[in-house]
């Protein structure tokens, strides 16, 4: 058929292709690097989040006559905090001789001691024991990081006596625990997809804009090869046969760096934890496949591009135009909204399982649509600058965007869909913000205010290192409970209750689930109790000096010094669970990712407006000879840079936007977007400047371009 | 140029006086060097009597200024003859296809074919030309080699000629 | 399309073959609004020489592209030995331009990347020989073309008379039946449209193969047997060569 030295020739004579070739060779690399590290991150996800589950143990609840006798292990999972950060913790009872059911431990910590995770191990050492070390006693050993999900893991198994452990609620037999199905994770899976697609689409535009570089310039060798006899598909195989070459050097070298910048991915904190790098590794078949799958994906883009490119025999004469950009390319845009639309439960469209599916498909055809829709808006708007021109630069431009639209799209649509994911992941995380960052709320506890229910014969401390003031709740009459306790009416204001219809002396009871909420939507039910009964005390907030240090003081003495049945904590702590802190670690990692997704973007826009001038380097040397001056080709340049951007820019911030109120009204009902915060825009002034830059540079390209004129074409 | 058979062709218009034939001949084809009268009666005298022409009149005063001319159906043969026979190339050949390209144009015929038929010839004659350059020696060459830049001039003129047909007969009505 | 046995050569004088090698009857073109061929009719036959010329505009490239399969007519026939190729495929059409047709255009369409040596072998490459014969076959012609020394220089350092004798080299390697020619001596002075064109006349004639030449240069048509005038897409003026 072919022989193949037909395509070593056809490789191999292309020395003067060197920096094309390199261009290529370091997107894909780049790509690839990027592309295993997002997979790792994914992957890792779900393989740490299996290894660790056992930290949030489930298991069955234990009849109070085993744990009256003392003959079965009780393990008892809680959420502990310091300044901020959360402290997984397992409270455990095991009598003698009970095997230990938990990995990650030798054996049952004794009462009085603990295993500490290496990372809380360290904090403990670190800060005085009043403040956290006093809470759980000795250390008795460290809890083995490799069944911790990361490194900065701070993760504490105490050991307690019986006594303490009686009265509280949710008590498991530690024979049956096995770890929590994370239903945060399928969340966290999903949203962690969006964020893998959201920085997966430039570096994939990056792919493709590195393979078509010199496409054109290769236009005049594969038409002349046209005019001799080869056919399309010999002339798609020499075409593929080059990007083939090359992407699989690029791949290999993508491995390499993937494996170079793996420990520095694994600094990012996602889901709780930084990642161990071996986590992100994907393991050596995944990536050789990965690598495969970029390496032919490339390929065929190539072959594929030259097949469809309208190259014939004639064809540096008569160049075949671009088919006109359509209107059902809105179609996928709009297909991909509705699709995010419909993954909402509330609506109840579809079924639970396939929510997932729906929104990430339907995110990634947003994405996608966006991408699509982006030649038709720049076709338009350059009709606009046609009948407005009065510059040669706007003539030329308008003419370049009228044949050849998606082109000109290409080269910005990086950036477009940059701004589309800065805006999606700001919007998402500004909507966090307003709910991780707990208001002062009227009516609701203080951000000083500790509260913990507390076991019937539990000592009740009247003074707490780090606290002003220590406030009782009653409960056992007058329905009141651990939860909906007995405080006066002066203390109630102390608490943060505003009604000046209240008694100081008069007695009331209120539902501490109103007073520790964060939506301002919950009812206080605060009602006055008219028996002189005044029960047992059930209830104790302690109202620290600070909320730094003396907050602390005041939860370790706590923790310390009483029975409590649920464990010291703050109104923000206790709402900081579930979703909300999902959304408040994304918005770390939405950042970085935004700012990796920028460079990547400004790399495309700068190989492909380069790229662009090289192919018609021919063009621009010949109107420099023709007299036209330096200002109107920088103007040319410029313009067929900032034409299609415009015309999509606001497209896709408004994309953006409404794509991440759709998927937060998925994930969560009790979220929604707030209004763009000044880091969103100095993200979108650093884009615009990274463009401008690089179109700065590519000005001095068209600039220095004149030493290559076509010699033999006249 | 062939003064003869271009008077016999301007009388292949219209019947005319001697002394109207001879300044219609100097307006088109005088430029350089107008016609003498003394020529114009002889040559008219002597197509009168080779059959081409017949004298159909005299105005008072008698001299062959004042006799009127006429084509005959001889005379009209020979003009179309004379028009689409094309020239060997030679150094008159470029007058003699414009006055033939003006009578042409003036009597209604083909003048893009008469040109058509002459490029064809001078093709022939190149063709020749450069077969004879094949094997010949260095002198030789350099002979065809003129006549062929000579013939190409006459091909230019033709081609230029044949573009611009229209324009000409609309200036000579 | 398996082409014939390789004919001996002919003399220019008199063609004895019945059927003309190409026909083009009615051909109709159009692009977009321009009309370029406007039912064209012409018989070339085997080993003639005919250079075709006329005005630009006149549609003449566009009849050699016809005939040379590169692009498809709207309308008409074009039969090469008798059987039409205005109606093949894309991937046939490509076949028929590498096995039974060459060409040399007016800037040599060389790769700019290859050496004349590659260049030249270019064809025989894609027809699937091995690179070893493929560069003995081609700098065989390249030798027979004078420019043999030439062989390892890329496009850019040559004359443009080198480069097209290079053009010529690569037209002849898979020994076509049909030469096509658009404008050969277009960018040359007028020694090397001479030497250009001796060349090509001397190899045509030994292969006995057919020459189809686009030209507006009188002296380069007079190396034909035969020239053909185009005037607005049509065929206004056929003579049939004369025997010298």
């Amino acid at each position: 058929m072919m022989s193949l030295d037909f395509i070593r020739l056809a490789i191999l004579g292309n020395k003067s292709a060197l920096g094309r070739l390199s261009a290529i060779f370091a997107g894909i690399a780049l790509g690839t690097a990027m592309i295993l590290l997002l997979v790792g991150a994914y992957e890792g996800l779900s393989t740490r989040e299996i290894r660790s589950a056992w930290i949030k143990p489930v298991g069955e609840a234990v009849p109070r006559e085993s744990i009256a006798g003392g003959a079965t292990a009780v393990l008892d999972g809680l959420q502990d905090w310091y300044r901020g950060s959360a402290i997984a913790r397992i409270d455990v009872y095991a009598p003698h001789g009970a095997p230990v059911t938990l990995p990650g431990i030798p054996a049952w910590p004794a009462a009085g001691t603990f295993y500490a995770s290496p990372a809380l191990a360290r904090l403990i050492a670190e800060v005085p024991p009043d403040l956290l070390g006093d809470r759980f006693g000795t250390l008795a050993g460290t809890i083995d990081p490799e069944t911790l999900k990361g490194p900065d893991v701070l993760a504490v198994i105490v050991g307690q006596p019986l006594e303490r452990m009686l009265p509280r609620g949710g008590l498991i037999v530690a024979a049956t625990a096995k770890g929590g199905a994370d239903t945060e994770s399928i969340a966290y899976r999903v949203v962690a997809a969006i964020g893998a697609i959201g920085m997966l689409s430039p570096v994939l535009l990056f792919v493709v804009i590195a393979t078509r570089l010199g496409a054109a310039s290769r236009r005049e060798t594969f038409s002349a090869l046209r005019l001799i006899g080869a056919t399309p598909r010999q002339v798609s195989l020499v075409a593929g046969a080059e990007t083939l070459a090359v992407s699989t050097a690029g791949a290999v070298a993508g491995i390499a760096l993937a494996a170079l910048f793996r420990p520095l991915a694994a600094l990012f904190p996602i889901n709780g934890a930084a990642f161990f790098p071996t986590d992100l590794d994907v393991g050596p078949v995944p990536t050789l496949l990965i690598a495969a799958g970029i390496v032919a994906a490339a390929t065929l883009v190539s072959a594929l591009a030259i097949r469809f490119s309208g190259i014939g025999p004639l064809g540096a004469s008569r160049s075949m135009a671009e088919r006109p950009a359509r209107w059902w390319r809105i179609l996928p845009l709009l297909a991909g909204l509705g699709m995010i639309l419909a993954a909402n439960p509330q609506l109840e469209l579809v079924p639970g399982i396939l929510i997932g599916v729906l929104l990430l498909g339907g995110f990634a055809m947003v994405t996608a649509g966006i991408v699509l829709i982006g030649p038709w808006l720049t076709a338009w708007l350059g009709r606009l600058v046609a009948v407005t021109a009065s510059g040669p630069a706007g003539i030329i431009v308008a003419n370049r965007i009228a044949q050849a639209p998606v082109a000109t799209f290409r080269a910005v649509s990086g950036l477009v869909i940059a701004v589309f994911m800065v805006t999606v992941f700001s919007a998402a995380s500004s909507g966090v913000a307003s709910r991780t960052n707990v208001a002062e709320l009227p009516n609701r506890l203080p951000a000083n205010a500790l509260v913990a229910a507390i076991a019937t014969n539990s000592p009740v401390p009247i003074d707490v290192p780090g606290a002003r003031e220590i406030i009782v709740g009653y409960g056992g009459v007058a329905s009141a409970t651990a939860q909906a306790p007995i405080f006066t009416g002066a203390e109630l204001r102390r608490l943060g209750v505003i009604d000046a219809a209240l008694d100081d002396a008069g007695r009331y009871r209120v539902r501490l689930e109103g007073l520790r909420d964060v939506t301002g939507t919950v009812p206080l039910g605060v009602t006055p109790v008219d028996t002189a009964q005044t029960g047992a005390p059930v209830t104790l907030v302690a109202l620290a000096a600070d909320t730094g240090e003396a907050l602390e003081r005041a939860r370790t003495a706590l923790e310390a010094g009483t029975d409590w049945i649920t464990i010291p904590a703050t109104r923000a702590e206790l709402n900081l669970l579930g979703v909300n802190r999902i959304l408040k670690e994304l918005a770390v990692v939405a950042y970085t990712g935004a700012f990796i997704t920028i460079i990547i973007a400004g790399c495309s826009l700068s190989l492909a407006t380069l790229g662009s001038i090289i192919d018609r380097r021919r063009i621009f040397g010949l109107m420099r000879l023709m007299g036209t001056p330096q200002p109107t080709l920088d103007r040319v340049v410029f313009l067929e840079a900032a034409v299609p951007l415009s015309a999509v820019l606001a497209l896709s911030a408004v994309a953006g936007y409404l794509t991440a109120w759709l998927i937060l009204r998925v994930i969560t009902d009790s979220l929604t977007v707030g209004a763009p915060d000044l880091l969103y825009f100095a993200f979108l002034a650093l884009g615009l400047a990274v463009a401008l830059a690089i179109l700065q540079l590519a000005r001095r390209a068209v600039r220095g371009g004149d030493g290559d004129l076509a010699t033999r074409f006249d | 140029m062939d003064n003869s058979l271009t008077l016999l062709g301007l009388l292949g218009v219209a019947p005319s006086y001697g002394y109207d034939l001879k300044h219609s001949y100097d307006r088109y084809f005088g430029l350089k060097k107008p016609l003498a009268f003394g020529q114009v009666y002889a040559t008219l005298a002597r197509m009168v009597r080779d059959g081409f022409l017949v004298e159909t009149g005299t105005e008072a005063g008698g001299g062959p200024d004042r006799r009127r001319y006429e084509i005959t159906p001889a005379g009209r043969e020979r003009i179309a003859a004379w028009m689409f026979t094309p020239d060997v190339p030679s150094e008159s050949l470029q007058s003699n296809l414009f006055a033939k390209t003006v009578v042409a144009l003036l009597t209604d015929e083909d003048a893009g074919h008469l040109l058509d038929l002459q490029r064809a010839q001078h093709m022939q004659h190149m063709r020749a030309l450069t077969r004879a350059k094949d094997g010949a020696d260095i002198m030789h060459v350099l002979l065809y080699d003129h006549a062929l830049f000579h013939i190409e001039a006459d091909l230019r003129w033709i081609d230029l000629t044949s573009a611009r047909l229209e324009a000409m007969k609309a200036q000579l009505k | 399309m398996d082409r014939p046995h390789q004919r001996p050569p002919r003399s220019h004088e008199s063609p004895t073959q019945v059927i003309p090698v190409l026909s083009a009857r009615t051909l109709h073109k159009r692009f977009g609004l321009t009309h370029a061929l406007r039912g064209a009719e012409l018989d070339i036959m085997a080993g003639e020489i005919v250079a075709i010329m006329g005005p630009s505009g006149s549609g003449k490239s566009t009849l050699l592209h016809c005939l040379a399969g590169v692009i498809a007519p709207d309308e008409g026939r074009i039969l090469l030995s008798g059987s039409d190729i205005g109606t093949l495929g894309e991937a046939a059409r490509s076949r028929l331009r590498l096995t039974r047709f060459g060409f040399v255009f007016q800037f040599g369409q060389l790769l700019p990347e290859l050496t004349a040596l590659d260049n030249a072998s270019l064809p025989l490459l894609l027809a699937g020989k091995g690179r070893r014969e493929a560069r003995r076959e081609a700098a065989a012609w390249l030798d027979r073309l004078g420019i043999g020394e030439q062989a390892g220089k890329r496009p850019a350092q040559l004359s443009g008379g080198q480069a097209q004798r290079v053009a010529i080299a690569r037209a002849l390697a898979m020994h076509p039946e049909v030469l096509f020619a658009d404008e050969p001596t277009g960018a040359l002075d007028s020694l090397s449209a001479e030497t250009t064109m001796t060349l090509m006349r001397d190899q045509v004639r030994a292969a006995g193969t057919t020459l189809v030449l686009i030209t507006h240069d009188p002296r380069t048509a007079a190396y034909a047997d035969r020239e053909v005038i185009i005037r607005d897409g049509r065929v206004s003026v056929d003579t049939r060569a004369v025997a010298a």
